[in-house]
């Protein structure tokens, strides 16, 4: 083979990887997008995609955040805005979290990050539940503080479930704290009643912190 | 103290006078408590409150009125302001035997919280000697937050006597609340002289289902300064009442009682509860608002399911629809379903009703969404 020969082959080999790869991105482009996103910010959506998938990081929320917003009249700034915070949500839930985290884990720490938990918090939580999805746990969390209990009262509260609740008793340990407040209880006291229930029935002992309470 | 004394104080009266077996001539008495306390609520931290209560009682032989307000102002600047007014009303002796029928009717509010409030009555059947003698009642009544009601019930079956000057009384008394239920088992003593006045109690809380369990008591020394000031110094513990709303404290008071006409007049400086009931359910939508539920049909697919009083249409849109509208099914009136593929995990979503704003259905815990409205957020376990 002369050596303009090997040249030529070793071009012909490279405009291939090339145009693969350029295919590759075409295929990567998020089909769900195309016909419901206008671009702007279409395209810049697509790169945050891009990128989102170079590091493992689930793009279907940030495909669904883009969707929402367009469907709600959203303008382009918005909802480019809006995709980028959550993927930087997602980064910072997945590094608390764990590089084996489920995408729904990690979905569900964004939304515990939004609501004020630290990534220390949810770090804990992994490390008190490390066979266990946080799913459930994580979104409580964010629940809890959106209902009115104080931050670190929610996260004592999660905290103090996390080694022996399942899923289950996390979804109605919420709902009852929920109820009380709706029923006029303050948010503390609600997750107060509830906790010691739950104690009681999880038989969770004195090691796990008891909630923070505040002044009436 | 403003809270309970003031049921016991007006609700109550008749009790002590049946009790005491000295009915007083009619008389009408009022005063106003002053001064401070120091609480410790269940689930709160410890905090100091001042507060001001205004009494007003009318007794007599068959008939005894009463009517009390407070205002208790926390450390933190939040506030309770309660109202009660109160009568019972007893027929003469035939024998031995009475019966008094009494009523009371009451609100609170604490904070921001959705108002107390409640109105009970009672009926009591009295045997009486001179100085013994027992009774069994019944109450029952509506008690209120906010719009949602619930019918407590309770019995009683109680006893006093009168020896050496202290009157006491001895009372047990199984509570039902939604499905919270109690048995409350207390004696109670008073005694008074011209330089001093002690009234104490003791009791437990047993059989308990949500309503907890465990030992109070409290205790109340009164010190007249002169014909129409009473220094009041009072602490203990009270458990909580479920009917009325009320939470268990420890707590200690300092204060004075002014006592505007009549020193017979008793109203203490017990520090007030604040509110919380166990067992029923929240709210049911209102026209023009949504609740959703989720039900499970197999594997990831859920069952959605929205109340909607008086909706002509009813549409769902979330992520797990790629947020694009879907219609529900009406199932019966007023109800609305879908078969919907979820998976596990936190989702998004709206309602809309009568092709109207997308709302947030109650049910859902909202989220201001990044686009100038509100998303629900839905756990998916």
């Amino acid at each position: 083979m002369t050596k303009q020969t090997r040249a030529n082959s070793i071009i012909l080999v490279l405009t291939t990887l090339l145009s693969l790869t350029l295919t590759a991105v075409v295929v990567a482009q998020e089909p769900r997008l195309e016909s419901r996103v206008p671009d702007p910010p279409r395209s810049e959506i697509n790169a945050i995609l891009d990128s989102a998938r170079a590091v493992g990081l689930p793009t279907e929320p940030l495909v669904d955040r883009a969707l929402e917003g367009v469907s709600k009249g959203a303008g382009p700034d918005l909802v480019l805005e809006a995709v980028r915070r959550l993927n930087t949500e997602l980064v910072a839930a997945r590094d608390a979290l764990g590089d084996q985290s489920s995408d729904a884990e990690i979905v569900a720490g964004a939304s515990a990050l939004r609501a004020g938990a630290s990534p220390e918090d949810l770090t804990y939580l992994r490390q008190l539940r490390p066979d266990q999805p946080l799913t459930v746990a994580a979104a409580v969390l964010a629940d809890l503080v959106a209902v009115g209990v104080p931050l670190d009262t929610a996260v004592a509260a999660v905290v103090a479930l996390a080694e022996q609740a399942a899923d289950a008793e996390y979804i109605a340990f919420r709902k009852n704290v929920e109820r009380d407040i709706s029923l006029g209880a303050s948010p503390v006291t609600a997750l107060g009643v509830r906790l010691e229930a739950a104690a009681d029935h999880l038989d969770l002992g004195s090691r796990n912190p008891a909630p923070r309470p505040r002044k009436p | 103290m403003v809270s309970r004394r003031g049921h016991r104080a007006a609700a109550m009266v008749t009790a002590w006078v049946l009790i005491a077996g000295n009915p007083l001539a009619a008389q009408t008495t009022g005063s106003v408590n002053l001064g401070a306390s120091w609480g410790d609520y269940e689930g709160y931290l410890g905090s100091g409150a001042a507060y001001v209560t205004p009494t007003l009682r009318y007794n007599a032989p068959s008939l005894s009125l009463g009517a009390s307000g407070s205002l208790v102002i926390f450390e933190s600047g939040n506030r309770i302001l309660q109202g009660l007014a109160a009568g019972a009303w007893r027929t003469r002796l035939h024998g031995r035997f009475r019966a008094e029928i009494s009523g009371s009717a009451g609100v609170n509010v604490y904070a921001d919280n959705p108002g107390y409030g409640h109105l009970l009555g009672r009926a009591r059947f009295h045997f009486d000697e001179a100085t013994i003698g027992a009774w069994v009642g019944t109450s029952t009544g509506q008690s209120y937050v906010g719009v949602t009601s619930t019918t407590p019930f309770q019995i009683e079956l109680g006893g006093w006597t009168v020896y050496h000057g202290v009157a006491v009384n001895a009372v047990a008394t199984r509570s039902w609340f939604a499905d919270t239920a109690y048995l409350d088992i207390v004696a109670t003593a008073i005694w008074s002289d011209q330089q001093l006045s002690i009234d104490g109690s003791l009791g437990f809380r047993t059989w308990s289902n949500g309503g907890g369990n465990g030992v109070y008591g409290e205790l109340q020394l009164g010190l007249p300064v002169s014909r129409r000031l009473v220094a009041l110094v009072a602490g203990g513990r009270y458990p909580s009442d479920p009917i009325r709303g009320v939470i268990a404290a420890n707590y200690v008071s300092v204060g004075l009682r002014i006592e505007a006409f009549n020193a017979r007049s008793s109203s203490p400086t017990r520090v007030p509860r604040t509110f919380l009931r166990k067992g029923e359910d929240p709210p049911r939508p209102a026209a023009g608002e949504a609740h959703l539920t989720i039900g499970t049909s197999s594997e990831h697919l859920r069952s959605v399911r929205i109340e909607a009083p008086g909706a002509e249409s009813v549409q769902l849109s979330g992520d797990f629809t790629d947020w694009r509208a879907v219609s529900l099914s009406r199932t019966r009136q007023g109800y609305w379903e879908i078969m919907i593929l979820i998976s596990p995990g936190v989702h998004r979503a709206n309602v809309r009703l009568n092709g109207g704003p997308w709302i947030v259905p109650l049910g859902l815990r909202a989220e201001e969404d990044e686009f100038g409205g509100h998303v629900g957020i839905l756990i998916i376990p």
